[in-house]
């Protein structure tokens, strides 16, 4: 099949087989291939291109943190990878790889009506997640006093806790998340660290866009800044 | 279908709580229905053959006006992103909305239209007819209102748009539903054919409306 | 050949060299057409002089129904394939069809106060049309109102493809609606039994302003092309100036 990947030289994969490998992933791939894959991938936004000649992967474990100024396109390039936004030129693989994905943008998408508890066990429902963990996602971001709290009520904080939550209940092996940690505190910020580590030794990826630095142990970091510079 | 059958509540839920369900749409209904008679005169004969047509377009402009809302929250919060990339694809996920949604917000339609037409001077049968019409209009209404909404969602001046939009796309459900209840106060005996032709345009509607707006979902999120 | 042609250079050149033939046609058309129906060819026995008008709204109804089938054809080729080209026949077509659905419906107004001694007849032609110009009037509304060039195109791409499954079953049902509920029109327009004498003078008026539609369509596309290069032209100073300044 894509037998061409396993050729690929970066250190973001490849790393072994994790333990404690507790929830089963929607798109289980074997060891040596990257679980999501861009090569020569070119960006654009309104008609402006932003970068070109864009490559990246990650295998079971890995992390990649995006970063560069305002503009730069983390955003739009975790979009292309979710599936959400075209690239220009390139590719991005797995195809299918929308069912594995996990996204978590600006927006929320939590309702102002809805109170944390619904929101999360709907979401559960809709990825037939194993039950339990909505439990388990709302003591994983110390959200479990909220519960019946509707969505509209909360902090802009407690709303990202929500929405990570909703992340990590999906049971999808690849996490994409738009400044993930920006209006969190640093408690806050400790329990999404926790998170993505526990996620990655369960044979997870975490790609983050940020400005801002994160502590995650081994995560390899993509400036954009570089490829829009040469795009320019 | 698990995943289908909670899209399905949740939007179910979400119109009713926080959308105030059938209430906004059912008294804008009964206030053009108040209304049309003050415009058109009291003469009871010229009320009773503008009924049917009167009673349909309130209906249409009900399914109208709550169209906004439709995908414009959606598109605006990120749920749409998240439908996009939850497992059964947009043209399912709009779908399922657009039906919740009729749902939700029209299920007092038939009732109103039938006692409606009662008080504007069709005989029971007529009412009924113009009732039965308007059931099955009022999906095929909401698709079409959908996915005008869909195409305008995050807009500016959506709702005129949407207008715009779905007038000329729903033609042929108005022109069935309400000729259904002509036909039945007129006794040509043609309200049963009106109804089959009403209910093959909604059917199309219902098919086609999801996937066009899944189409222009997904242009907006590119 | 369609890939060929699908450069937009190309076909700008190929535009260049055929407008001023296109226009040149539409003119000599006009010239033979406009005196031979308005002046040369006989009163009809019923109708009498405002048979005329026929010559123009004829023609306008017909071109108004094809440009809406070359905007469906168009934007089905855009959404498909994602041609530019597509895209700006689609976006010239959309207000031409637009003005020939008016010019119809005016004229048939016109033609309708001596005929049926109203302005204005719920006749199943006449409000096919007045539908069709709606449908013409929502996909314009709907391009100018989203900003962004591509998010405009793609919607409007699947709103005329909406458009035309729809038009024959809108036609269908206001057929439906007219001959069930109202007595049909003693006087139609086009009816079957049309005499040489009128055919030919339409035949001509007709050919005359599809080969003046080819002519600002082609216009049209031409200056979109112009103004999308003067556009990038500017993005790419833009560009540089940034680069400066960064630097």
């Amino acid at each position: 099949m894509r037998g061409g990947d396993t050729g690929c030289a970066h250190d973001a994969f490849g790393y072994p087989t994790l333990v404690g490998y507790v929830r089963p992933m929607t798109a289980a791939a074997p060891v040596s291939q990257p679980l999501i894959k861009a090569s020569g991938l070119a960006l654009s936004r309104g008609g402006r291109t932003l970068a070109r000649g864009l490559s990246l992967a990650a295998g079971p474990g890995g992390a990649l943190v995006l970063t560069g100024p305002n503009g730069s396109g983390k955003t739009t390039l975790l979009r292309a990878l979710a599936g959400l936004a075209r690239p220009e030129a390139g590719q991005i693989t797995p195809d299918d790889r929308g069912e594995a994905i996990a996204f978590l943008g600006h927006a929320e998408g939590l309702k102002p009506s809805e109170t944390v508890i619904a929101t999360l066990q709907f979401w559960a429902k809709l990825h037939r997640a194993a039950p339990g963990s909505v439990e388990a996602a709302l003591r994983a971001f110390a959200i479990a006093h909220l519960t019946e709290r509707s969505c509209g009520h909360l902090s802009a904080g407690q709303r990202r806790r929500v929405a990570l939550a909703r992340v990590a209940l999906s049971g999808r092996a690849v996490w994409l998340l738009d400044e993930p940690a920006a209006p969190l505190d640093s408690r806050g910020r400790a329990l999404l660290a926790a998170a993505v580590a526990r996620h990655r030794a369960g044979g997870g990826v975490v790609i983050a866009a940020t400005h801002e630095a994160l502590d995650w142990p081994d995560a390899e970091v993509i400036s954009l800044a570089s490829a829009l510079e040469s795009a320019a | 279908m698990s995943a289908l059958a909670a899209l399905f509540a949740r939007e179910l839920r979400l119109s009713w709580a926080g959308g105030g369900g059938a209430a906004g749409p059912a008294a804008f209904n009964l206030a053009a229905l108040t209304l049309a008679p003050l415009a058109i005169g009291p003469s009871a004969e010229t009320l009773a053959a503008a009924a049917p047509g009167v009673i349909a377009f309130a209906l249409l402009l009900s399914a109208l006006q709550s169209a906004e809302r439709m995908f414009g929250e959606d598109t605006a919060d990120g749920t749409l992103e998240l439908y996009a990339l939850a497992g059964p694809g947009l043209a399912l996920a709009a779908l399922v909305k657009m039906a919740a949604f009729a749902l939700a917000s029209l299920w007092p339609a038939p009732l109103i239209a039938f006692f409606a037409g009662l008080a504007y001077g069709l005989s029971a049968e007529a009412s009924f007819a113009l009732a039965a019409g308007l059931a099955l209009a009022a999906p095929g209404l909401v698709m079409i209102a959908g996915f005008a909404g869909a195409l305008s969602a995050g807009l500016k001046r959506a709702g005129l748009l949407i207008a715009l939009i779905a007038a000329p796309l729903q033609v042929p459900i108005l022109i069935f539903a309400s000729g259904a209840g002509r036909a039945a106060a007129e006794g040509t005996g043609l309200a049963g054919a009106n109804l089959m032709m009403t209910a093959a345009a909604s059917l199309l509607a219902l098919v086609l409306a999801p996937m066009g707006a899944a189409a222009a979902l997904k242009g907006r999120l590119e | 050949m369609w890939s060929y042609f699908a450069n937009p250079g190309r076909f700008d050149g190929l535009a260049r060299t055929l407008i001023p033939w296109t226009a040149g046609l539409t003119v000599v058309l006009f010239a033979v057409g406009i005196p031979w129906a308005l002046v040369v060819s006989p009163p009809d026995y019923q109708q009498g002089e405002t048979i005329r008008i026929m010559h123009v709204h004829v023609p306008a109804a017909w071109l108004s129904m094809a440009a809406y089938a070359g905007l469906g054809a168009s934007s089905f080729v855009y959404f498909v394939w994602r041609h530019n080209l597509a895209d700006l026949a689609a976006r010239s077509l959309a207000p031409i069809g637009a003005v020939f659905a008016a010019l119809c419906l005016l004229t048939g107004s016109l033609w309708g106060r001596p005929m049926w001694g109203a302005w204005w007849v719920w006749d199943a032609r006449l409000t096919s049309m007045l539908v069709l110009f709606l449908l013409f009037c929502g996909y314009i509304a709907l391009r100018v109102a989203i900003e962004d060039e591509r998010l405009a195109a793609r919607s409007g791409a699947v709103l005329a493809m909406a458009g035309l499954i729809n038009l024959p079953i809108i036609k269908f049902s206001v057929d439906w609606w007219n001959t069930l509920h109202q007595p049909a029109s003693v006087i139609r327009f086009d009816g079957p039994t049309i005499h040489a004498s009128q055919l030919w003078p339409l035949l001509v008026m007709t050919l005359a302003f599809t080969v003046f539609m080819v002519t600002l369509v082609l216009s049209l596309m031409r200056s979109m092309i112009l103004e999308t290069r003067a556009i990038a032209l500017g993005r790419a100073i833009e560009r540089r100036a940034e680069a400066e300044a960064r630097r």
